[in-house]
């Protein structure tokens, strides 16, 4: 184990999950709002006692005191009765029925989502039914015929609440148990002898509880609702107030006093509210592409444009030094390099930490070549690919600097809505997972159809469209273009995400990871396929990968990238047979067989 | 080494899924399909193939955490399903696993340390006492340091993590160890230092590998038999150099050529020769 390494990771704090689920909540104004209604609510409940000016049943004033009469903030009711007080002492009823009825049932649904779950088979069946069955039947009917056959009291309402409300939480439970029991630390735990009691509650439950916590809180609003509907229709006790009773009694004075319904009302809004809004943030937090901000280019290039020219210098000139400067370099054959990039700096955050995926790279490709860039995992090599076609996933960007032009023109924005042209027209992108990038909804040949961007249709569109598949090796009896995305295999999958990229006619085609979720033999193949349309029709390849051998068959020239640089760059002969750097030694001299390879040359 | 004293051992296991049940209509898939193989003691056997060559569901069937349709599997002789009490706890210690991905193959919700004494304090391997000991001399094994202990999995790199995979399945002091793609996740650097400190356990703790991947380099730089599947069925099976140097079936011929070898000269060489073949 080298220590060094160890070294530096040990000043790296890393917040633990549910801290940074607490704080992603917590981002959200609603969930402070709401959080502070509900801190409100408890601490009345609590302290009604001492706080409420007087006892909830005693007369203490003419009735139907209008809100702020002396001595009486909220008024009084028909009895006399200080109206402050009573909704005081009645959020603990509310709070008291809303939190046992509700987590009386998240606690029957618990149990039941993860004995459906865990188990599955007839036993899951029988109790999805039931849960399904529970779920039709309303809470205050059964609240009603309960109260009709036992007699009105709290437990009994909190009792019916408890056993309506526990399907929705069995539901999520077993969806989540669904999920989380494929994972290998479950199957690890199986292997390693320990009970199913023990897996549920100590590997499973812990993991699948944090949509739960969104349901509770949900459900703790909804009992409190249910609740002051019950009272209202009178079932309960009589001698507690609560909210639903206030509104029931405050029915006969009401063209009266309308405040009398408008109070209690008003604090089951808000309590409601109150646990709706937590609810919600804390859902937010669980889905954090929900809170993700969509990078803003236009804004970004503006910045970088700005800085540019108040450096003082003439934005196409700058284009141009950079070309000036390649031409050395290229041959009589391609001129001018098709790709340029200069100086890339891109560096973003993820929870609170800087990521400096890409830090000051300059590269070129030239018109008709491959040109590779490889690299380990998280050494910044997507990143380049996806900077400069603008299509990074939401982050937070910190740092974007530098040039880049195909053609001679520029391509990240120096010059505003022209550069999105120039990229769309000439850059396409080819993924590792072509399922997560081709509408799983559309058939293949609407999907390349679309891209044309309706500049042709019908017969000549659906012309054109066999014609990119058969570039790509998808014949026309295949039929490919009449099928779903999941009716083909993975490799014709990626030949048809590359007819996709192909039919924007793109001057460079960049590919990240192009075959490396395939199968060796189908891998095989799509570089073969790939090969063809690089060599016979002269299409300039940017191909990014971890894998030398796919370098090695398909690259003429490498960047080997290493934490957002590049430590080394040479053609690909020259790179297997004669690496400078260490660490592209040390890559190399990793590849299983690579030294097999180099006896058998020799 | 003869047959009878192979510690874990298939006699023609076939699995199908989606059989009988209430659809019945559905296809059935045979992903596994008569299948016999068998490891030895302190042996790597390298079970070989591409994705739905029923490679890890037999995996799956040898781990116990799958019942075969057909066919018996036995560890130290005795068969899986009629294993009495304390076989299968034996069983249970005895055979141990590394998944591929380690993203998913530890608890997020457990410190390392914890992961680990649960399985040390599960079997009593060593008394309550005694367990932080273990740890510590389990996390030296894989070459991590102590204070990993205290950390969670999501403050460990992917290569850390596998090697917090690998000493849980050490811990238990197992016979056999199955490897289920345990390096494809990794990085080619990562996956030499994981691969060379797996060679020196088995040196140290005697342990046997059913080591299962799609990767011929890696399957050849550690096994010492290999089993090629195909559509759930072996294609060959055999001495690991013989198999790969000298392939007899067709499929084995045609994974082997079909390889990126990481070698530009050999792939322009290929290439022309294939572009000459096609002007001729």
């Amino acid at each position: 184990m080298n220590m060094p390494a160890v070294a530096s990771e040990r000043g790296r704090k890393v917040p633990r999950p549910s801290l940074e689920l607490l704080k992603r909540a917590f981002k959200n104004p609603l969930t402070i709002i709401g959080a502070a209604l509900l801190v409100v609510l408890v601490l009345t409940a609590i302290f009604a006692d001492v706080l409420a000016p007087y006892k909830p049943t005693e007369i203490a004033g003419f009735p139907l005191l209008p809100p702020f009469s002396d001595g009486f903030l909220l008024g009084t009711d028909n009895l006399g009765r200080d109206t402050l007080s009573r909704v005081m002492l009645g959020s603990r009823m509310s709070l008291a029925v809303g939190v046992f009825g509700a987590g009386m049932g998240i606690l029957i649904g618990i149990v039941i989502g993860s004995i459906a779950g865990y188990f599955g088979g007839w036993l899951d069946t029988l109790l999805m039914r039931v849960a399904e069955l529970f779920q039709i039947i309303p809470a205050l009917i059964i609240a009603l015929v309960a109260a009709a056959l036992f007699g009105g009291s709290m437990q009994l309402v909190i009792l019916v609440i408890g056993f309506t409300f526990w399907p929705d939480t069995a539901r999520i439970v077993r969806a989540q148990i669904l999920t989380l029991k494929e994972r290998h630390f479950i199957e690890a735990a199986k292997v390693a002898g320990f009970k199913s009691r023990r897996i549920i509650l100590s590997d499973l439950l812990p993991n699948a509880l944090p949509p739960v916590i969104v349901q509770a809180a949900l459900l703790v609003g909804w009992a409190i609702l249910v609740e002051a509907g019950l009272s209202f229709l009178g079932v309960g006790d009589v001698n507690i107030p609560t909210w639903g009773q206030m509104l029931s009694s405050a029915q006969v004075s009401l063209s009266q006093s309308p405040w009398l319904s408008i109070i209690p009302g008003l604090a089951v809004v808000l309590s409601v509210l109150g646990f709706n809004f937590v609810a919600d943030g804390f859902n937010s937090a669980l889905n954090p592409r929900r809170l993700a901000v969509e990078v803003d280019y236009r804004k970004l290039n503006a910045e970088r444009v700005r800085k540019l020219k108040s450096a003082g210098e003439g934005v196409t000139a700058e284009v141009q030094t950079v070309e000036s400067q390649y031409a050395h370099e290229t041959d009589e054959r391609s001129g001018i390099p098709q790709l340029i990039v200069d100086d890339l700096v891109f560096n973003f955050k993820v929870g609170g930490r800087e990521v400096r995926a890409v830090n000051g790279v300059s590269f070129h490709v030239n018109r008709g070549e491959c040109v590779g860039i490889v690299g380990e995992s998280g050494s910044g090599k997507s990143t380049i690919g996806r900077v400069l076609a603008q299509l990074l996933p939401p982050v937070e960007v910190s740092r974007f600097e530098g040039r880049a032009s195909l053609d001679g023109e520029d391509l990240l924005g120096l010059s505003g809505l022209k550069a999105d042209r120039v990229r769309r027209d000439g850059i396409s992108m080819v993924f590792q997972d072509p399922m997560s990038h081709l509408n799983p909804t559309m058939k293949v040949g609407a999907q390349i159809e679309e891209a044309f961007g309706g500049t042709i249709s019908g017969a000549e569109a659906r012309e054109r469209i066999d014609e990119l598949l058969e570039r790509v090796d998808l014949p026309r009896a295949m039929n490919v273009a009449d099928r779903y995305p999941h009716q083909l295999s993975g490799g014709q999958r990626q030949r048809a995400m590359i007819a996709l990229a192909l039919a924007m006619k793109p001057k460079l085609l960049i590919a990240d990871e192009p075959t490396t979720a395939l199968d060796a033999s189908v891998q095989a193949s799509v570089v073969e396929t790939l090969l063809k349309l690089h060599h016979e029709e002269g299409l300039s390849i940017l191909l990014i990968s971890h894998d030398f051998g796919l370098i090695a068959n398909m690259a003429e020239r490498v960047y080997v990238m290493r934490q957002g640089k590049f430590v080394e760059s040479a053609d690909v002969i020259e790179l297997f047979d004669n690496p400078k750097h260490d660490y592209t030694k040390s890559l190399l001299a990793a590849v299983p067989g690579f030294k097999a390879n180099q006896g058998t040359e020799a | 080494m003869s047959l009878d004293e192979a510690i874990l051992r298939a006699d023609d296991v076939s699995c199908v899924f989606g059989a009988g049940g209430m659809f019945s209509g559905s296809k059935q898939v045979r992903a596994v399909d008569g299948v016999s193989l068998h490891v030895g003691p302190q042996e790597t056997l390298g079970i070989v193939g591409e994705s739905g060559s029923g490679k890890s569901t037999m995996a799956r069937i040898l781990l116990g955490l799958l019942k075969p349709t057909s066919g018996t599997v036995s560890f130290e002789g005795v068969d899986y399903a009629k294993m009495n009490r304390a076989q299968r706890w034996n069983f249970h210690q005895a055979v141990q696993v590394v998944f591929q991905d380690p993203g998913t193959s530890l608890n997020p919700r457990k410190s390392v340390v914890k992961i680990l004494s649960e399985v040390l304090l599960l079997h009593k391997k060593v008394p309550g006492s005694k367990v932080l000991d273990r740890v510590i001399e389990v996390l030296d094994s894989v070459g991590l340091p102590s204070e990993i202990a205290f950390r969670m999995p999501h403050e460990l790199s992917g290569g850390q993590k596998q090697r917090v995979a690998i000493g849980r399945a050490i811990a238990m002091e197992p016979k056999v160890i199955i490897a289920d793609e345990a390096l494809s996740a990794l990085d080619v650097s990562i996956q030499a230092q994981v691969l060379s400190l797996m060679k020196e356990l088995q040196r140290d703790l005697n342990v046997s590998y059913a080591f299962i991947s799609h990767d011929l380099g890696v399957v050849r730089e550690i096994a010492d038999r290999v089993v090629v599947m195909h559509n759930g069925k072996v294609e060959e099976t055999g001495n690991t150099q013989e198999v790969l140097d000298h392939p007899q079936a067709e499929y084995t011929k045609s994974l082997l050529a079909a390889r990126f070898i990481a070698n530009p000269h050999e792939a322009r060489r290929v290439r022309l020769a294939r572009e000459l073949s096609e002007t001729l």
